[in-house]
């Protein structure tokens, strides 16, 4: 179908929480730095939101290399969160990120519920987000995970944060459980706005000639195309069981990736791996799914939001 | 990168096939377009402006083409500049790269382990006949060394490290992203931290690194 030449270019903005997005994707967290790498080639400006690389209590020197190794349609990672910490981000990376019109997420780890939430009122008071995903389902540091393999414990995180914070409080789940709808469902009862589906799936690689393990830390989390299929049914069972909206991610490489996670009930999605091959995805994917809608006939993304029959 | 001219946007690379990506880049005709994003990286050799400085290039194989790059730089840039090039391979057929930079001022040491072009011998071997040289002739201005590839590098360094000599290093760890965002190509600092390979690099001074 030609969409007639004076229909008016589609809606892209969508909510999640109190965020106001102008378009559905934002960058899946540590796949895209802390913004300042990325500006060289992309426009910040442009992107619906920036969610951040994790941002600890203190300075983390990640795990040793090998860090990465690549695996069929998809990679591992075991970086082991390395970052600066809370005051390196507000001192040197909170700077240029304000100077654009673009709401930023930071994803917050915790070793435990009050480091969670000690990070979280410390952004909160100096005003250095605009949303906190909790990142309660990192495979690469010892009780990373634990947390969103438990409803309880997913609870008890969430409404430690929720209660020493305004901002909309995203909890981003693990597919490395057997069932992800209870831990939805506690992250929404603890009062969480939003959900992040999914993390990496843990995995392992060996190098049979040197009959050794590819990755240092042995396991690290798979992402890409080849986890899609699992995220995107994950985002479709969450939509289902939960009212507040997703964040869907998980091998978006493209447009059509996107649209199919916005048809499964998610109201934005992350690109993330891809932007190691194509950095310009995130304006590629946006652009994408505005000519989808209008190539379609819709008006506005939340149309197509949940809608797959 | 191998050469570029700002005057005509043109740049070259030379590579060695090696794996997926190389074998996929050499499959290509000329005339075909290709997308790259670059150039990548925060750190490049750096000449040492002081006039009459001296460089040596320790280089060997696929680690020539960015060594040349600087030394063609520093001969154009700077009149009474010395350049030393040590390139080093297995044998003749390995030796690529050098061409013409003898004809721009630059004194060519090649060297091969089976003697079959040049001295034989290694490139550290040269390396330390080349500061005796210096030592002995009483010369002033000490020079800033710098190497590629890996092997050639640890080496070097070492070798540089005992003497004082001040060396850089291009460093070719595997990097995932080149962008500086996903922290895969960590690069052990003498702190115990890890710098990115790709974004703080890819050269660093010889002693910014742990030589694992």
């Amino acid at each position: 179908m030609i969409p007639a030449v004076d229909a008016p270019a589609p809606d892209l903005s969508v909510r999640i929480g109190k965020l106001t997005l102008r378009n559905p994707v934002t960058t899946g967290s540590g796949t895209f730095g802390f913004g300042v790498e990325m500006a060289e080639v992309v426009d910040l400006g442009r992107v619906g939101a920036i969610t951040v690389k994790a941002t600890t209590s203190r300075a983390r020197i990640g795990n040793p290399p090998a860090r990465i190794v690549e695996t069929p349609s998809g990679m591992l990672n075991a970086i082991g969160l390395q970052n600066g910490g809370i005051d390196d981000y507000l001192a040197h990376k909170l700077p240029f990120l304000r100077r654009y019109d673009t709401p930023i997420i930071v994803n917050v780890p915790g070793e435990n519920a009050d480091d969670f939430a000690d990070v979280t009122r410390r952004l909160t008071e100096a005003n250095a987000a605009d949303a906190i995903e909790l990142n309660i389902s990192c495979p690469n540091v010892s009780h990373g995970l634990d947390y969103a393999t438990d409803p309880r414990a997913t609870f008890e995180v969430v409404s430690a944060c929720r209660k020493v914070t305004d901002r909309t409080l995203i909890a981003k789940l693990s597919p490395n459980v057997t069932d992800i709808r209870p831990i939805a469902k506690a992250a929404e009862e603890a009062g969480a706005d939003a959900l992040s589906l999914i993390n990496t799936l843990v995995g392992t690689s060996i190098d049979a000639r040197k009959r050794r393990f590819r990755l240092a830390n042995i396991t690290g989390g798979l992402s890409g195309p080849a986890i899609k299929p699992i995220a995107l049914l994950a985002v479709y069972r969450v939509a289902q069981t939960v009212r507040v909206p997703l964040i869907g991610m998980g091998g978006i490489m493209n447009a059509d990736d996107a649209v199919e996670f916005l048809l499964a009930g998610a109201t934005a999605v992350a690109v993330g791996t891809v932007s190691f091959t194509n950095p310009l995805a995130v304006h590629d994917v946006a652009d994408g799914i505005g000519a989808y809608l209008a190539q379609n006939g819709f008006a506005r993304v939340s149309e197509i939001i949940g809608a797959v029959e | 990168v191998f050469s570029a001219d700002a005057e005509t946007g043109e740049c070259s690379v030379l590579f060695s096939v090696h794996g997926l990506t190389s074998r996929a880049m050499a499959r290509h005709k000329a005339g075909d377009l290709l997308d790259i994003v670059g150039p990548l990286g925060g750190r490049v050799f750096e000449a040492d402006p002081r006039p009459g400085a001296w460089h040596v290039m320790v280089g060997g194989g696929y680690g020539v083409p960015p060594l040349a790059f600087l030394a063609r730089r520093v001969l154009a840039d700077a009149s009474n500049a010395h350049v030393t090039f040590i390139d080093g391979a297995r044998s003749r057929e390995f030796l690529v790269g050098t061409d013409g930079l003898d004809d721009l001022g630059a004194r060519l040491r090649p060297c091969t382990e089976d003697g079959s072009h040049g001295i034989c011998g290694r490139v550290t071997d040269v390396l330390e006949t080349v500061l005796d040289e210096a030592h002995a002739a009483r010369r002033r201005t000490g020079p800033r060394v710098h190497v590629r590839p890996t092997p050639m590098m640890r080496a070097v360094a070492a070798l540089c490290e005992a003497r004082n000599v001040p060396c850089q290093v291009s460093l070719e760890v595997f990097m995932p992203c080149g962008l500086g965002i996903c922290m895969g190509c960590a690069v052990k600092r003498p702190d115990g931290t890890y710098a990115r390979g790709c974004y703080d690099g890819p050269v660093f001074e010889a002693r910014e690194v742990v030589w694992e």
